[in-house]
């Protein structure tokens, strides 16, 4: 995998909390990745999808107020959309946690993270290896 | 019969004129009567006496014309004795005078017979007595006053003679000795009021006898009654020639005086002994504040000697800014109030010799003897004060330890709560030394980063801050002001991540215009903090949308702020709807079982209420209440 290769992708950000959402947003930015940011499950249904034929990753926080990040995940699964996405949650064994997956979800990623561990998560996502 | 009066006696025959003339200025009355009781002279003292003049009575039967009717049988007999032989007869009766009125006369009558012994004149001298008579009366009227009057006397009134026997004793010995004053007459005194008591008063009655006045004060055990306490005077009493034939005895039974004096005496002493040996200080004070008594446990709370308080002000006994306020204090109560005094129980601050200060529960009461007097119960209530303080201690202490438990409970959220800023920040950080290693990025967009770094530094801040002052021992009596939305705001900042791990979503319903709460901040946390986190270990318990409720009303009175918190979980047990606030009582298998306890004891030590109840959806819902005018 070539470093030009790798800066390639989307990644769209769905998280209430505005600190998270933006060192997120820096930190896959800092990759050369585009990034779309929303602060709520609402925000981003109501947006336009990326359809720019760019691999992307899409990230949600399970822990929102109205619609939560399972019932997004859910949405997007019955409307037949694909797009991978990363879960982050405080408590990846809890109910939410559960219903993600079931929806099938990439990944989990337990907060608090390691940013290195992220950005590995969402590098797997937009390219993975076969 | 001596010469000059035979010489008048032959002059006053041979003078009829000189005899009438002696008739006339004599005083004594004289009636000359023949045999039938006619009136033959009526000399000019019978006319004053009578009222009627000699040529009005010459003639008449002086019995028919002067002696009143009921009179008249006794006359006649008299009158009778003379014809038949009687030669003087003493008579006593009266006369009615013209004017209507009764004069008594004593008559000495001398018959006077012809030469064949017939009755020829009856001539009658007589005195008025009229006068001595009353006279004899009244006194005999006095006498019996006095006697009546020795009767009443609540004494014994005696004579007795120099031979011991009673001559006159009054009604008092038959109340003392249960005999009629008759029995008593001529009896030996030793034998009326026994020997026993005649040996006691023997030494005094010898004194009266040999002429001296004598007082016995004391008991006598007199016969049959028991013992009385008399004061008795034993006087002299002196015959015509002056002779000493006798003494007066006069006693008065003291016995009730007597017992009440003990009576009273001993109370004196028992009241001086209770205040004595009183536990709390007794202080009296006149009206300008100048201490007149201090008691021995006086002496023991404030270490001074009677001697060196007593004189001077009470407020030597106070601390400075009480002691400057009393006079004035006294003076205002003067002048406002001067009937009556009430301080009752009020707890007061006192100065001991030593400069400490004192914790006491002062009484007033006020008394007038002479002038006005205040008296000052206080009792030492240090000991229960420091009970007090500890008892808010442990409780207090208590208290943060179910604080720390229940923060046990969720630290994986609050460190959770911590580490999003921590993620955020190291993310950025991260992030910026990527775009440091890329110059040709902006500066703009680190600045930018630098600023997100220190705003998330802050928020980790703040949580622990908050973490740290629910954490911290709190002082029992510290008041802060807050309002309901802060005191909410607070504790969620502790349990955020509770709740969204347990995927809660709530609703605070708090209207602006509440006004602010006097509390102890900590405490109510607590309440706060334990009522949610309860909520949200309910409704994990079921698997539908979770909602936690805080709402804050005024109540009805508008004198409380009324807090509740509500959910959707299973709702209250009937069964444990008391016993939940009973310290221990847990359903959980974390926890000490202190919270709810400490919730009620926290809420009603600020003056409110707190209860459990179920919602009509079926959730629990807790409600408290908190006064806003905690010291008022």
């Amino acid at each position: 995998m070539t470093q030009q290769h790798a800066r390639t992708g989307t990644v769209v950000i769905v998280d209430d909390d505005e600190g998270v959402r933006d060192a997120l947003k820096m930190l896959a930015q800092s990759q050369g990745w585009e990034v779309h940011t929303f602060a709520s499950a609402a925000d981003f249904l109501e947006s336009r999808e990326p359809s720019n034929g760019q691999p992307t990753c899409l990230v949600v926080d399970l822990q929102m107020p109205s619609m939560d990040g399972a019932e997004l995940v859910e949405t997007l699964q019955s409307r037949g959309n694909k797009t991978p996405v990363i879960v982050l949650t405080a408590g990846p064994s809890g109910a939410l946690a559960r219903r993600a997956r079931a929806a099938g979800v990439k990944k989990v990623v337990s907060k608090p993270f390691d940013p290195a561990q992220w950005l590995e998560a969402v590098r797997d996502v937009l390219h993975p290896v076969h | 019969m001596s010469a000059n009066q035979e010489l008048i006696g032959h002059n006053l025959e041979r003078d009829p004129v000189l005899l009438q003339s002696l008739l006339s200025v004599s005083d004594l009355l004289v009636v000359v009567l023949d045999g039938d009781d006619t009136i033959l002279l009526f000399n000019r003292a019978c006319e004053k006496l009578s009222g009627y003049s000699a040529e009005e009575m010459i003639g008449r039967d002086v019995i028919e014309a002067l002696v009143p009717e009921d009179e008249r049988p006794g006359v006649h007999r008299a009158s009778a004795r003379l014809s038949h032989g009687d030669t003087e007869i003493p008579h006593t009766n009266h006369w009615l005078t013209r004017d209507g009125g009764k004069r008594l006369v004593e008559w000495n009558n001398t018959v006077l017979y012809d030469d064949q012994d017939r009755v020829r004149h009856v001539v009658a001298t007589g005195v008025d007595i009229t006068e001595r008579e009353r006279a004899r009366e009244a006194s005999e009227r006095h006498k019996e006053q006095l006697l009546r009057l020795l009767d009443a006397f609540p004494a014994l009134v005696a004579h007795i003679g120099a031979d011991l026997r009673v001559r006159f004793a009054n009604h008092g010995y038959r109340t003392w000795f249960d005999l009629e004053p008759h029995e008593q007459i001529g009896r030996h005194i030793s034998d009326i009021i026994g020997a026993p008591a005649f040996d006691v008063l023997k030494p005094y009655i010898d004194q009266a006898l040999s002429g001296n006045k004598a007082i016995y004060h004391g008991e006598v055990p007199y016969i049959g009654g028991g013992n009385r306490f008399i004061h008795g005077t034993y006087v002299p009493s002196f015959d015509d020639e002056g002779e000493i034939d006798g003494y007066y005895s006069l006693a008065v039974d003291l016995t009730e005086q007597e017992q009440l004096k003990n009576q009273l005496a001993d109370q004196l002493r028992q009241s001086r002994t209770i205040v004595e040996k009183a536990m709390d200080a007794i202080i009296t004070i006149d009206r300008r504040g100048i201490v007149n008594s201090f008691n021995p446990a006086a002496e023991r709370i404030f270490g001074y000697r009677p001697e060196e308080v007593i004189g001077q002000n009470v407020a030597m006994l106070m601390p400075g800014d009480t002691a400057s306020q009393h006079d004035a204090y006294l003076r205002d109560y003067q002048e406002e109030r001067p009937k009556s005094v009430s301080v009752s129980g009020s707890e007061v601050v006192g100065m001991r010799k030593d400069g400490s200060p004192v914790e006491l529960q002062l009484t007033v009461s006020a008394f007038t003897e002479g002038e006005r007097y205040f008296v000052g119960f206080l009792h030492d209530i240090s000991q229960r004060k420091r009970a007090e303080r500890e008892a808010r201690e442990h409780f207090s202490e208590l208290a943060r330890v179910t604080r720390l438990s229940a923060l046990g409970e969720v630290t994986s959220g609050l460190a959770h709560e911590i580490s999003q800023p921590l993620t955020a920040i190291s993310a950025m950080a991260e992030a910026s030394l990527m775009m440091l290693d890329k110059p040709r990025r902006s500066e703009h967009s680190i600045k930018q980063a630098i600023e997100q770094i220190a705003r998330q530094g802050q928020r980790a801040r703040e949580i622990i801050e908050q973490l740290r002052s629910f954490l911290r021992k709190d002082h029992p009596d510290r008041v802060e002001i807050y309002t309901a939305r802060q005191l909410i705001e607070n504790v969620l900042k502790l349990l955020t991540h509770e709740l969204e791990l347990a995927e809660v979503r709530t609703r605070i319903e708090v209207p602006e215009d509440m006004s602010e709460l006097k509390i102890n901040r900590v405490q109510i946390e607590q309440v706060l903090f334990n009522l949610i986190k309860n909520a949200v270990d309910a409704m994990r318990q079921v698997d539908m949308q979770r909602m936690l409720t805080i709402q804050c009303t005024r109540t009805d009175d508008l004198s409380c702020c009324e807090f509740s918190v509500s959910d959707t979980g299973p709702g209250i047990s009937t069964d444990y709807a008391e016993a939940m606030f009973h310290p221990f009582f847990t359903t959980k298998t974390e926890g000490l079982g202190q919270g709810l306890s400490i919730c009620r004891s926290i809420v009603e030590n600020h003056g409110g209420t707190i209860c459990g109840d179920n919602t009509p959806e079926g959730g629990a819902i807790f409600r408290f209440t908190i006064p806003y005018s905690l010291d008022e």
